[in-house]
């Protein structure tokens, strides 16, 4: 190639490529990735928080019109659907938060420095905390008891340990997510038997204690199932 | 491709349209500025050129892309020289930036010293041939 | 010495994946060859610290990848492929090895520039926006070690690299091995002899979860001249010499 001699020898023209490329196709980072930046101390987690599949816009628009169609439904029939329904959505967004069932790149994700771990602790955190924020406005909107709009937060954190525990073990999100809703629908069914009442499973407060026993140990099978000596194959 | 239809691609944002730009002409571009400028800075005021052309693209009248080219890199030089403050080169880099007629690659062989544009200028020549080939 | 190994052995239920390997491994590029089933990947995984060994000592770019803290300074400077890497499909190329540059820590101010440069050292500068859905295998595999090489890691870890690369592809995958090893420790497992040849300073040779040969690619050759191996090449009638005689 003729043109080949014409480059000056001592210009890396590669460098200056890279250097061109360096602006045309670096990232700016979204003002919500710069706040979890700051408040995480770690670019890394808050890169993986903002890439969270539950945390995109679809998810958050579906929860979102869930929990909606729950409030138009509790303000026209009286019985409280979003206490029954936010927990099942939440345990599906948990599910779908991060984990070998989620993660196509889990062994390699498994080999970084900003440890799984504490991705999944981000993330799931995160998670829980939009649909619990979700979850009280669509409950305030539709006007229920205030037990009852508070009563169910205790038993979505059992359901959320309960489906990324099954996600987790199961390697499978929809494990989780199958896990989850047929764990609450369980439950409230048994509280229709037992209390004549749907909403028992939500308002019951001696529930409470076995609920968060309940989720502690299903956060004990996550960090157990996430321990760095799990492999299988 | 040809030159227009690239920045072209360029003004709308494609920047694998710039990469092809790149490599068809830095290689001329950097050959001249080397005549007049040392070699760290024929980087540098390279790297501005393309990051101007990036940003510029839309601005380009369907008219000989080497001058248009040539045109920009000749003001970053002499941008980069004068924040440089360095009287030497700017004297010499002004009388560069001081030739206002727009220069045509196919023409500008003929001036001593000046390297001609290559003739397969219109040949993308890969930028770094480390891993590549099928697929493409 | 990048790695070391002191009688390493790794479990899986009923399966003796690993049994017994020590090895120490230095800087350039270490070919670890054998059957499917030898016990590479275990070895490999245990090297990338994604899975501790059941028994024995290791002890990677100086630390022990047993701690957390060490663990985690050991991961910033591995980079790794695993043998069936997956991918985000709405991940565009930079996107992806951009979310790992930042995972391995790399200093955010240098990441853009190292995902470029990771990005253009793959081939992939024309393709740096595409997304990964829209990619064939051959470029995926080149993806993977874009962001294996985006943190210019001390200990580079390739599990079946060349899989789903074509002959040119491998070429120049090979020349990319050999100038990545002249400052890192390279671990390249592979089930083709030729690649070792073509790449490799040193050579093990591991079946049924030992080694049963470490040396150069030229002393395997050896192994092979003059007797009855199978093979189209000189090194792999080495290799099948040596399989055979530890087989026997």
């Amino acid at each position: 190639m003729s043109g080949v001699d014409d480059i000056p020898g001592d210009v890396d023209l590669d460098r200056v490529w890279i250097g061109v490329a360096t602006q045309v196709w670096g990232r700016r980072p979204g003002p919500v990735e710069r706040a979890a930046r700051t408040v995480l101390r770690s670019p890394g987690l808050a890169r993986a928080l903002v890439t969270t599949p539950s945390l995109l816009l679809g998810w958050v628009v579906a929860t979102a019109v869930v929990l909606l169609a729950g409030m138009l439904a509790t303000r026209g029939t009286g019985t409280p659907f979003v206490a029954l329904c936010a927990p099942g959505v939440a345990a599906a967004g948990i599910a779908y938060a991060y984990g070998p069932g989620v993660d196509p790149a889990w062994e390699l994700s498994r080999s970084v420095a900003v440890s799984d771990r504490m991705v999944l602790l981000v993330r799931a955190l995160a998670v829980f905390g939009l649909n619990a924020a979700l979850g009280l406005a669509a409950s305030a909107a539709s006007g229920t008891a205030t037990t009852v709009t508070v009563g169910w937060l205790v038993p979505m954190t059992a359901v959320c340990g309960l489906a990324l525990a099954a996600a987790t073990v199961a390697r499978s999100a929809n494990v989780g997510v199958a896990a989850g809703l047929a764990g609450w629908t369980i439950t409230v069914l048994s509280g229709q038997v037992a209390a004549g009442r749907l909403t028992a499973a939500v308002t019951d407060t001696t529930l409470r204690l076995p609920y968060l026993t309940f989720a502690a140990g299903c956060a004990l099978i996550v960090g157990y199932a996430t321990r760095i000596s799990r492999g299988t194959s | 491709m040809d030159d227009d239809e690239l920045i072209a691609a360029v003004a709308g944002g494609d920047d694998a349209a710039l990469r092809v730009l790149f490599t068809r002409h830095a290689p001329w571009l950097a050959a001249r500025l080397r005549a007049v400028l040392p070699a760290a800075d024929v980087e540098d005021v390279l790297q501005e050129t393309f990051l101007a052309v990036w940003r510029g693209a839309a601005g380009y009248r369907h008219d000989n892309a080497g001058g248009w080219l040539w045109g920009i890199a000749r003001r970053q030089a002499a941008l980069w020289l004068r924040r440089r403050r360095n009287p030497e080169q700017l004297l010499s880099a002004l009388a560069m930036a001081g030739d206002t007629e727009p220069h045509d690659p196919g023409r500008d062989g003929e001036e001593p010293g000046v390297p001609r544009p290559p003739a397969d200028a219109g040949r993308p020549r890969p930028i770094r041939a480390a891993v590549r080939g099928g697929g493409r | 010495m990048n790695v070391e190994l002191g009688d390493v052995t790794r479990r899986f239920g009923r399966t003796q994946a690993v049994d017994g390997v020590s090895l120490e491994i230095g800087t350039g590029v270490f070919g670890l060859l054998g059957p499917n089933g030898a016990g590479k990947t275990s070895l490999l995984r245990m090297m990338a610290t994604v899975v501790p060994p059941s028994s024995g000592r290791i002890r990677l770019l100086g630390a022990d990848p047993g701690a957390y803290g060490p663990r985690r300074q050991i991961r910033r400077g591995l980079g790794y492929v695993p043998q069936n890497l997956g991918f985000y499909p709405r991940f565009t190329v930079l996107e992806f090895v951009e979310y790992f540059a930042l995972l391995k820590e790399v200093p955010t101010a240098r990441v853009p520039r190292a995902v470029a440069a990771a990005v253009e050292r793959v081939g992939l500068g024309d393709k740096a926006t595409a997304k990964l859905r829209t990619l064939s295998g051959g470029m995926l595999r080149r993806v993977g070690i874009a962001q294996a090489i985006v943190n210019e890691p001390d200990l580079l870890l390739l599990d079946e690299p060349t899989a789903g690369l074509d002959p040119e592809q491998r070429v120049a995958f090979r020349a990319l091995l050999r100038e990545l090893g002249e400052r890192a420790t390279v671990v390249v497992s592979t089930h083709l002899v030729e690649d070792v040849g073509a790449a490799c300073t040193r050579v093990a040779l591991m079946d049924q979860g030992r080694i049963a040969f470490d040396g150069t690619p030229d002393e395997l050759t050896a192994r092979g001249a003059g007797t009855s191996a199978a093979g189209d090449a000189p090194l792999e009638r080495g290799y099948s010499a040596v399989l055979a005689e530890v087989r026997s």
